[in-house]
Protein backbone atom coordinates (compact mmCIF):
# COMPACT_ATOMS: atom_id res chain seq x y z
CA UNK A 1 0.00 0.00 0.00
CA UNK A 2 2.83 2.34 0.98
CA UNK A 3 4.67 1.44 -2.24
CA UNK A 4 1.59 2.27 -4.34
CA UNK A 5 1.28 5.64 -2.62
CA UNK A 6 4.91 6.44 -3.43
CA UNK A 7 4.40 5.54 -7.10
CA UNK A 8 1.27 7.71 -7.17
CA UNK A 9 3.16 10.68 -5.73
CA UNK A 10 5.95 10.27 -8.31
CA UNK A 11 3.41 10.07 -11.15
CA UNK A 12 1.63 13.18 -9.90
CA UNK A 13 4.93 15.06 -9.73
CA UNK A 14 5.78 14.06 -13.31
CA UNK A 15 2.30 15.10 -14.45
CA UNK A 16 2.68 18.44 -12.65
CA UNK A 17 6.01 19.09 -14.37
CA UNK A 18 4.46 18.17 -17.72
CA UNK A 19 1.51 20.54 -17.25
CA UNK A 20 3.84 23.35 -16.08
CA UNK A 21 6.01 22.78 -19.15
CA UNK A 22 2.97 22.97 -21.44
CA UNK A 23 1.76 26.19 -19.84
CA UNK A 24 5.19 27.78 -20.12
CA UNK A 25 5.26 26.83 -23.78
CA UNK A 26 1.84 28.43 -24.37
CA UNK A 27 2.96 31.77 -22.93
CA UNK A 28 5.49 32.21 -25.75
CA UNK A 29 4.23 32.59 -29.25
CA UNK A 30 5.25 30.29 -32.04
CA UNK A 31 7.71 31.84 -34.47
CA UNK A 32 5.93 33.79 -37.16
CA UNK A 33 8.72 33.31 -39.70
CA UNK A 34 10.01 30.17 -41.36
CA UNK A 35 13.65 31.03 -40.83
CA UNK A 36 14.55 27.61 -39.43
CA UNK A 37 13.75 25.92 -42.71
CA UNK A 38 14.64 28.63 -45.17
CA UNK A 39 18.18 27.72 -46.09
CA UNK A 40 18.38 23.96 -46.30
CA UNK A 41 18.86 23.51 -50.02
CA UNK A 42 19.78 25.33 -53.13
CA UNK A 43 20.97 28.62 -51.64
CA UNK A 44 24.44 29.79 -52.45
CA UNK A 45 26.30 29.99 -49.18
CA UNK A 46 29.67 29.41 -47.52
CA UNK A 47 30.24 25.81 -46.55
CA UNK A 48 30.00 24.84 -42.88
CA UNK A 49 33.77 24.48 -42.45
CA UNK A 50 34.28 28.04 -43.71
CA UNK A 51 31.48 29.34 -41.49
CA UNK A 52 32.99 27.57 -38.47
CA UNK A 53 36.33 29.16 -39.20
CA UNK A 54 34.92 32.63 -39.87
CA UNK A 55 32.23 32.88 -37.22
CA UNK A 56 34.86 33.00 -34.49
CA UNK A 57 36.29 36.10 -36.18
CA UNK A 58 33.41 37.98 -34.56
CA UNK A 59 34.90 38.97 -31.19
CA UNK A 60 33.51 37.84 -27.89
CA UNK A 61 31.76 40.79 -26.16
CA UNK A 62 34.04 40.18 -23.19
CA UNK A 63 36.96 41.62 -25.18
CA UNK A 64 35.61 45.13 -25.63
CA UNK A 65 33.73 45.27 -22.32
CA UNK A 66 36.91 44.20 -20.45
CA UNK A 67 38.77 47.10 -22.06
CA UNK A 68 35.95 49.52 -21.16
CA UNK A 69 36.07 48.39 -17.54
CA UNK A 70 39.87 48.35 -17.30
CA UNK A 71 40.22 51.85 -18.75
CA UNK A 72 37.78 53.27 -16.20
CA UNK A 73 34.69 53.73 -18.38
CA UNK A 74 31.70 54.04 -16.06
CA UNK A 75 28.92 51.39 -16.19
CA UNK A 76 25.62 52.56 -17.64
CA UNK A 77 22.42 50.54 -17.23
CA UNK A 78 20.71 52.79 -19.80
CA UNK A 79 22.80 51.23 -22.57
CA UNK A 80 21.15 47.83 -22.18
CA UNK A 81 18.26 46.46 -24.17
CA UNK A 82 15.33 46.72 -21.69
CA UNK A 83 14.58 43.26 -20.30
CA UNK A 84 10.83 43.65 -21.00
CA UNK A 85 11.41 43.80 -24.76
CA UNK A 86 11.78 40.02 -24.88
CA UNK A 87 8.02 39.54 -25.30
CA UNK A 88 8.09 41.44 -28.59
CA UNK A 89 10.37 39.00 -30.38
CA UNK A 90 8.07 36.70 -32.31
CA UNK A 91 10.23 35.60 -35.21
CA UNK A 92 13.29 33.37 -35.13
CA UNK A 93 15.16 36.17 -36.90
CA UNK A 94 14.44 38.60 -34.03
CA UNK A 95 15.01 35.94 -31.40
CA UNK A 96 18.43 34.93 -32.74
CA UNK A 97 19.62 38.54 -33.02
CA UNK A 98 18.36 39.43 -29.56
CA UNK A 99 19.83 36.29 -28.01
CA UNK A 100 23.14 37.82 -29.07
CA UNK A 101 22.08 41.25 -27.77
CA UNK A 102 20.99 39.98 -24.34
CA UNK A 103 24.06 37.73 -24.13
CA UNK A 104 26.27 40.79 -24.65
CA UNK A 105 24.32 42.77 -22.03
CA UNK A 106 24.77 39.90 -19.61
CA UNK A 107 28.52 39.84 -20.14
CA UNK A 108 28.70 43.65 -19.82
CA UNK A 109 26.80 43.51 -16.51
CA UNK A 110 29.01 40.71 -15.20
CA UNK A 111 32.26 42.44 -16.16
CA UNK A 112 31.05 45.38 -14.04
CA UNK A 113 29.94 42.96 -11.29
CA UNK A 114 26.26 43.94 -11.55
CA UNK A 115 25.43 40.29 -10.99
CA UNK A 116 22.11 40.64 -9.15
CA UNK A 117 20.68 42.72 -11.99
CA UNK A 118 21.48 39.90 -14.41
CA UNK A 119 18.66 37.61 -13.23
CA UNK A 120 16.03 39.00 -15.63
CA UNK A 121 18.50 38.90 -18.47
CA UNK A 122 19.29 35.27 -17.68
CA UNK A 123 15.59 34.54 -17.84
CA UNK A 124 15.42 36.27 -21.25
CA UNK A 125 18.36 34.25 -22.46
CA UNK A 126 16.55 31.10 -21.39
CA UNK A 127 13.32 32.08 -23.17
CA UNK A 128 14.98 33.00 -26.43
CA UNK A 129 17.29 29.96 -26.38
CA UNK A 130 14.29 27.75 -25.67
CA UNK A 131 12.34 29.28 -28.58
CA UNK A 132 15.30 28.56 -30.82
CA UNK A 133 15.64 25.02 -29.38
CA UNK A 134 19.14 25.58 -28.02
CA UNK A 135 18.41 25.97 -24.30
CA UNK A 136 20.44 22.86 -23.43
CA UNK A 137 23.69 24.82 -23.60
CA UNK A 138 23.05 27.00 -20.56
CA UNK A 139 22.90 25.67 -17.02
CA UNK A 140 20.35 28.21 -15.71
CA UNK A 141 20.05 26.72 -12.24
CA UNK A 142 23.77 27.13 -11.63
CA UNK A 143 23.84 30.54 -13.35
CA UNK A 144 20.99 31.82 -11.17
CA UNK A 145 22.69 30.56 -8.03
CA UNK A 146 26.09 32.00 -8.97
CA UNK A 147 24.58 35.34 -9.96
CA UNK A 148 23.58 35.97 -6.36
CA UNK A 149 27.14 37.03 -5.55
CA UNK A 150 29.63 39.24 -7.39
CA UNK A 151 32.39 36.88 -6.21
CA UNK A 152 31.28 34.37 -8.83
CA UNK A 153 31.70 36.60 -11.88
CA UNK A 154 34.43 34.47 -13.45
CA UNK A 155 32.33 31.30 -13.11
CA UNK A 156 29.25 33.04 -14.56
CA UNK A 157 31.31 34.31 -17.50
CA UNK A 158 32.78 30.84 -18.01
CA UNK A 159 29.36 29.15 -18.11
CA UNK A 160 27.87 31.88 -20.33
CA UNK A 161 30.75 31.92 -22.79
CA UNK A 162 31.14 28.15 -23.04
CA UNK A 163 27.35 27.97 -23.54
CA UNK A 164 27.46 30.39 -26.48
CA UNK A 165 30.52 28.60 -27.85
CA UNK A 166 28.92 25.14 -27.79
CA UNK A 167 25.62 26.50 -29.08
CA UNK A 168 27.30 28.06 -32.10
CA UNK A 169 29.11 24.83 -32.99
CA UNK A 170 25.89 22.85 -32.53
CA UNK A 171 23.89 25.17 -34.77
CA UNK A 172 26.45 24.90 -37.56
CA UNK A 173 26.58 21.10 -37.22
CA UNK A 174 22.77 21.00 -37.36
CA UNK A 175 22.74 23.04 -40.62
CA UNK A 176 21.32 26.04 -38.80
CA UNK A 177 24.34 28.26 -39.47
CA UNK A 178 22.07 31.22 -40.28
CA UNK A 179 20.87 31.23 -36.64
CA UNK A 180 24.50 31.08 -35.41
CA UNK A 181 25.42 33.99 -37.71
CA UNK A 182 22.47 36.08 -36.48
CA UNK A 183 23.42 35.46 -32.84
CA UNK A 184 26.97 36.60 -33.65
CA UNK A 185 25.63 39.64 -35.50
CA UNK A 186 23.51 40.52 -32.46
CA UNK A 187 26.51 40.29 -30.12
CA UNK A 188 28.63 42.45 -32.41
CA UNK A 189 25.95 45.11 -32.91
CA UNK A 190 25.33 45.38 -29.15
CA UNK A 191 29.07 45.40 -28.32
CA UNK A 192 29.71 48.22 -30.78
CA UNK A 193 26.65 50.10 -29.52
CA UNK A 194 27.89 49.89 -25.93
CA UNK A 195 31.46 50.85 -26.90
CA UNK A 196 30.32 53.88 -28.91
CA UNK A 197 27.79 55.10 -26.34
CA UNK A 198 29.62 54.40 -23.08
CA UNK A 199 30.65 57.64 -21.36
CA UNK A 200 34.39 58.13 -21.97
CA UNK A 201 36.77 60.63 -20.38
CA UNK A 202 39.80 62.45 -21.77
CA UNK A 203 42.01 59.75 -20.23
CA UNK A 204 40.41 56.74 -21.95
CA UNK A 205 38.79 58.23 -25.05
CA UNK A 206 41.72 57.60 -27.40
CA UNK A 207 42.05 53.93 -26.39
CA UNK A 208 38.33 53.30 -26.77
CA UNK A 209 38.18 55.11 -30.12
CA UNK A 210 41.00 52.93 -31.46
CA UNK A 211 39.24 49.76 -30.36
CA UNK A 212 36.12 51.03 -32.12
CA UNK A 213 38.11 51.71 -35.30
CA UNK A 214 39.48 48.16 -35.26
CA UNK A 215 35.96 46.84 -35.66
CA UNK A 216 36.21 47.79 -39.34
CA UNK A 217 37.81 44.41 -40.17
CA UNK A 218 35.27 42.53 -38.05
CA UNK A 219 32.38 44.16 -39.89
CA UNK A 220 33.89 43.12 -43.22
CA UNK A 221 33.95 39.48 -42.05
CA UNK A 222 30.46 39.67 -40.61
CA UNK A 223 29.11 41.04 -43.87
CA UNK A 224 30.86 38.27 -45.78
CA UNK A 225 29.15 35.70 -43.55
CA UNK A 226 25.77 37.39 -43.86
CA UNK A 227 25.98 37.90 -47.60
CA UNK A 228 25.68 34.18 -48.16
CA UNK A 229 22.12 34.51 -46.83
CA UNK A 230 21.36 37.73 -48.69
CA UNK A 231 18.52 36.11 -50.64
CA UNK A 232 16.37 36.21 -47.52
CA UNK A 233 14.54 39.54 -47.12
CA UNK A 234 15.29 39.84 -43.39
CA UNK A 235 18.99 39.21 -43.95
CA UNK A 236 18.96 41.53 -46.92
CA UNK A 237 17.54 44.39 -44.88
CA UNK A 238 20.04 43.86 -42.04
CA UNK A 239 22.91 43.79 -44.55
CA UNK A 240 21.68 47.08 -46.04
CA UNK A 241 21.54 48.61 -42.56
CA UNK A 242 25.03 47.38 -41.73
CA UNK A 243 26.30 48.80 -44.99
CA UNK A 244 25.48 52.28 -43.67
CA UNK A 245 27.77 51.51 -40.71
CA UNK A 246 30.43 50.20 -43.10
CA UNK A 247 30.25 53.48 -45.01
CA UNK A 248 31.32 55.29 -41.84
CA UNK A 249 34.07 52.74 -41.18
CA UNK A 250 35.48 53.51 -44.65
CA UNK A 251 36.90 56.68 -43.06
CA UNK A 252 39.03 54.60 -40.69
CA UNK A 253 42.56 53.72 -41.76
CA UNK A 254 44.44 50.87 -40.13
CA UNK A 255 48.11 50.30 -40.86
CA UNK A 256 50.23 47.48 -39.53
CA UNK A 257 53.88 47.58 -38.61
CA UNK A 258 55.14 44.06 -38.32
CA UNK A 259 58.23 43.25 -36.27
CA UNK A 260 59.50 39.83 -35.21
CA UNK A 261 58.14 38.93 -31.75
CA UNK A 262 60.51 38.10 -28.90
CA UNK A 263 59.80 35.12 -26.67
CA UNK A 264 60.59 34.89 -22.97
CA UNK A 265 60.07 31.73 -20.94
CA UNK A 266 59.44 31.79 -17.24
CA UNK A 267 58.13 29.00 -14.98
CA UNK A 268 56.90 26.91 -17.89
CA UNK A 269 54.96 29.82 -19.37
CA UNK A 270 55.90 31.29 -22.71
CA UNK A 271 55.47 35.06 -22.83
CA UNK A 272 55.28 36.57 -26.29
CA UNK A 273 56.55 40.12 -26.55
CA UNK A 274 54.59 41.50 -29.47
CA UNK A 275 56.82 44.03 -31.21
CA UNK A 276 54.27 44.65 -33.97
CA UNK A 277 51.92 47.58 -33.89
CA UNK A 278 48.57 48.45 -35.43
CA UNK A 279 48.02 52.14 -36.01
CA UNK A 280 44.37 53.15 -36.15
CA UNK A 281 43.58 56.51 -37.67
CA UNK A 282 40.08 57.52 -36.62
CA UNK A 283 38.74 61.03 -36.05
CA UNK A 284 36.28 62.06 -33.34
CA UNK A 285 33.79 62.87 -36.06
CA UNK A 286 34.05 59.36 -37.52
CA UNK A 287 33.48 57.84 -34.06
CA UNK A 288 30.39 60.05 -33.71
CA UNK A 289 29.09 58.99 -37.11
CA UNK A 290 29.72 55.30 -36.37
CA UNK A 291 27.87 55.73 -33.06
CA UNK A 292 24.86 57.26 -34.83
CA UNK A 293 24.83 54.63 -37.58
CA UNK A 294 25.09 51.65 -35.20
CA UNK A 295 22.40 53.14 -32.95
CA UNK A 296 19.95 53.14 -35.87
CA UNK A 297 20.73 49.48 -36.65
CA UNK A 298 20.66 48.41 -33.00
CA UNK A 299 17.39 50.16 -32.23
CA UNK A 300 15.80 48.46 -35.22
CA UNK A 301 17.08 45.10 -33.94
CA UNK A 302 15.73 45.52 -30.40
CA UNK A 303 12.42 47.24 -31.15
CA UNK B 1 13.82 -7.58 -6.96
CA UNK B 2 17.44 -8.43 -6.10
CA UNK B 3 18.06 -9.27 -9.77
CA UNK B 4 16.82 -5.82 -10.82
CA UNK B 5 19.00 -4.17 -8.23
CA UNK B 6 22.12 -5.97 -9.52
CA UNK B 7 21.23 -5.17 -13.12
CA UNK B 8 20.64 -1.49 -12.27
CA UNK B 9 23.95 -1.32 -10.37
CA UNK B 10 25.81 -2.84 -13.32
CA UNK B 11 24.27 -0.35 -15.79
CA UNK B 12 25.13 2.51 -13.43
CA UNK B 13 28.74 1.30 -13.09
CA UNK B 14 29.19 0.96 -16.86
CA UNK B 15 27.71 4.43 -17.49
CA UNK B 16 29.75 6.14 -14.77
CA UNK B 17 32.95 4.38 -15.88
CA UNK B 18 32.34 5.61 -19.40
CA UNK B 19 31.93 9.16 -18.10
CA UNK B 20 35.07 8.98 -15.96
CA UNK B 21 37.43 7.72 -18.60
CA UNK B 22 36.12 9.25 -21.83
CA UNK B 23 37.77 12.67 -21.85
CA UNK B 24 37.44 13.60 -25.49
CA UNK B 25 34.90 16.37 -26.21
CA UNK B 26 33.18 18.69 -23.76
CA UNK B 27 34.30 16.62 -20.76
CA UNK B 28 37.88 17.54 -21.62
CA UNK B 29 37.06 21.24 -21.42
CA UNK B 30 35.66 20.75 -17.93
CA UNK B 31 38.93 19.09 -16.89
CA UNK B 32 41.05 21.69 -18.67
CA UNK B 33 39.25 24.81 -17.45
CA UNK B 34 41.08 24.65 -14.10
CA UNK B 35 44.12 25.99 -15.96
CA UNK B 36 42.28 29.28 -16.47
CA UNK B 37 43.00 30.42 -12.90
CA UNK B 38 42.29 34.19 -12.92
CA UNK B 39 41.86 34.47 -16.68
CA UNK B 40 38.44 34.84 -18.30
CA UNK B 41 37.41 32.25 -20.84
CA UNK B 42 36.54 33.50 -24.32
CA UNK B 43 36.88 30.58 -26.71
CA UNK B 44 37.60 26.88 -26.92
CA UNK B 45 37.97 24.50 -29.82
CA UNK B 46 37.60 20.74 -29.55
CA UNK B 47 40.24 19.10 -31.71
CA UNK B 48 40.18 15.50 -32.84
CA UNK B 49 42.48 14.38 -35.61
CA UNK B 50 43.34 10.99 -37.08
CA UNK B 51 46.87 9.63 -37.32
CA UNK B 52 48.80 10.81 -40.36
CA UNK B 53 48.38 8.33 -43.17
CA UNK B 54 51.51 7.21 -45.05
CA UNK B 55 52.47 9.73 -47.71
CA UNK B 56 49.84 12.24 -46.52
CA UNK B 57 50.43 15.70 -45.03
CA UNK B 58 50.16 16.26 -41.28
CA UNK B 59 46.47 16.50 -40.27
CA UNK B 60 45.78 19.87 -38.72
CA UNK B 61 42.90 22.20 -38.04
CA UNK B 62 42.84 26.01 -37.98
CA UNK B 63 40.54 28.64 -36.53
CA UNK B 64 40.45 32.40 -36.77
CA UNK B 65 40.03 34.63 -33.75
CA UNK B 66 40.29 38.40 -33.40
CA UNK B 67 42.73 39.49 -30.70
CA UNK B 68 42.55 43.02 -29.38
CA UNK B 69 45.45 45.28 -28.62
CA UNK B 70 45.62 46.07 -24.90
CA UNK B 71 44.46 42.60 -23.83
CA UNK B 72 46.81 39.88 -22.60
CA UNK B 73 45.69 36.46 -23.76
CA UNK B 74 46.35 33.24 -21.92
CA UNK B 75 46.40 30.38 -24.40
CA UNK B 76 46.67 26.71 -23.56
CA UNK B 77 45.58 23.26 -24.69
CA UNK B 78 44.90 19.96 -22.95
CA UNK B 79 45.27 16.46 -24.34
CA UNK B 80 42.85 13.60 -23.77
CA UNK B 81 44.93 10.98 -21.99
CA UNK B 82 43.40 8.03 -23.86
CA UNK B 83 44.93 9.21 -27.14
CA UNK B 84 48.66 9.03 -27.98
CA UNK B 85 48.97 12.47 -29.65
CA UNK B 86 50.39 15.54 -27.88
CA UNK B 87 48.83 18.70 -29.23
CA UNK B 88 50.84 21.60 -30.61
CA UNK B 89 49.33 25.04 -31.15
CA UNK B 90 50.81 27.66 -33.42
CA UNK B 91 49.57 31.21 -33.83
CA UNK B 92 49.93 33.32 -36.95
CA UNK B 93 49.01 36.97 -37.42
CA UNK B 94 46.91 38.25 -40.30
CA UNK B 95 50.00 38.57 -42.53
CA UNK B 96 50.54 34.84 -41.93
CA UNK B 97 53.72 35.49 -39.93
CA UNK B 98 54.32 32.89 -37.23
CA UNK B 99 54.01 34.56 -33.83
CA UNK B 100 54.53 31.62 -31.51
CA UNK B 101 54.28 27.86 -31.22
CA UNK B 102 53.84 25.73 -28.11
CA UNK B 103 56.53 23.22 -29.12
CA UNK B 104 60.28 23.88 -28.85
CA UNK B 105 61.74 21.64 -31.56
CA UNK B 106 65.39 21.89 -30.43
CA UNK B 107 64.51 20.70 -26.93
CA UNK B 108 61.62 18.41 -27.91
CA UNK B 109 59.54 20.20 -25.27
CA UNK B 110 55.91 21.29 -25.03
CA UNK B 111 55.08 24.62 -23.43
CA UNK B 112 51.87 24.31 -21.36
CA UNK B 113 50.81 27.98 -21.32
CA UNK B 114 51.38 30.92 -23.66
CA UNK B 115 50.84 34.50 -22.47
CA UNK B 116 50.34 36.92 -25.33
CA UNK B 117 50.02 40.65 -24.59
CA UNK B 118 48.72 41.85 -27.96
CA UNK B 119 49.81 45.17 -29.38
CA UNK B 120 48.63 44.58 -32.95
CA UNK B 121 44.88 44.03 -33.11
CA UNK B 122 43.78 41.73 -35.86
CA UNK B 123 42.45 38.35 -36.82
CA UNK B 124 44.91 35.64 -35.80
CA UNK B 125 44.95 32.04 -36.97
CA UNK B 126 45.25 29.28 -34.38
CA UNK B 127 46.43 25.98 -35.86
CA UNK B 128 46.40 22.71 -33.96
CA UNK B 129 48.12 19.44 -34.85
CA UNK B 130 49.56 16.47 -32.98
CA UNK B 131 53.26 15.77 -32.59
CA UNK B 132 54.60 13.27 -35.16
CA UNK B 133 51.14 13.09 -36.73
CA UNK B 134 49.78 10.75 -34.06
CA UNK B 135 46.06 10.35 -33.52
CA UNK B 136 44.89 12.76 -30.86
CA UNK B 137 42.11 14.54 -29.09
CA UNK B 138 42.53 17.88 -27.33
CA UNK B 139 40.87 21.13 -26.48
CA UNK B 140 42.43 24.53 -27.18
CA UNK B 141 41.45 27.42 -24.93
CA UNK B 142 41.87 31.19 -25.33
CA UNK B 143 41.20 33.45 -22.36
CA UNK B 144 41.81 37.04 -21.34
CA UNK B 145 44.18 37.45 -18.40
CA UNK B 146 43.48 40.12 -15.78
Amino acid sequence: MKKQKTILVILLLILGQFIAGCQQGQQRQEATDLLSDSFRDGDLRLNDAMIKEMISSVPNPLEITSILQRTGVVYSQDLLNPAGNVNDYNTNFQRALNLGVYGTDLIYMNIYERTVATLRYLSNLRELASDLRVEQFFDYTTLNRLSESSKNVDSVLYITNTGFDKMSRYLIDQERSHIAILISAGTWIESLYIATHAPTTAANKETINKRIGEQKKVLDNLLLLMNSYGQNSNFDELIKDLMTVKKEFDNVTITYQYAEPSIIESDGTLVVVDNSRSIVDISDETVKNIASAIAVVRNKVIE
Amino acid sequence: MKKYFILFSLIFLVLSANKSFSQCGDALLEICHGKLENARFIKSWPIQLPARARGETLPQVSFKLPLTSGNTYKIFACDASEYPGKVIVSIRNQNDDLVVTSYVVEQNRHIPVIMFPVSMSGIYTFSFYFQDGKEGCAVGVVSVAD
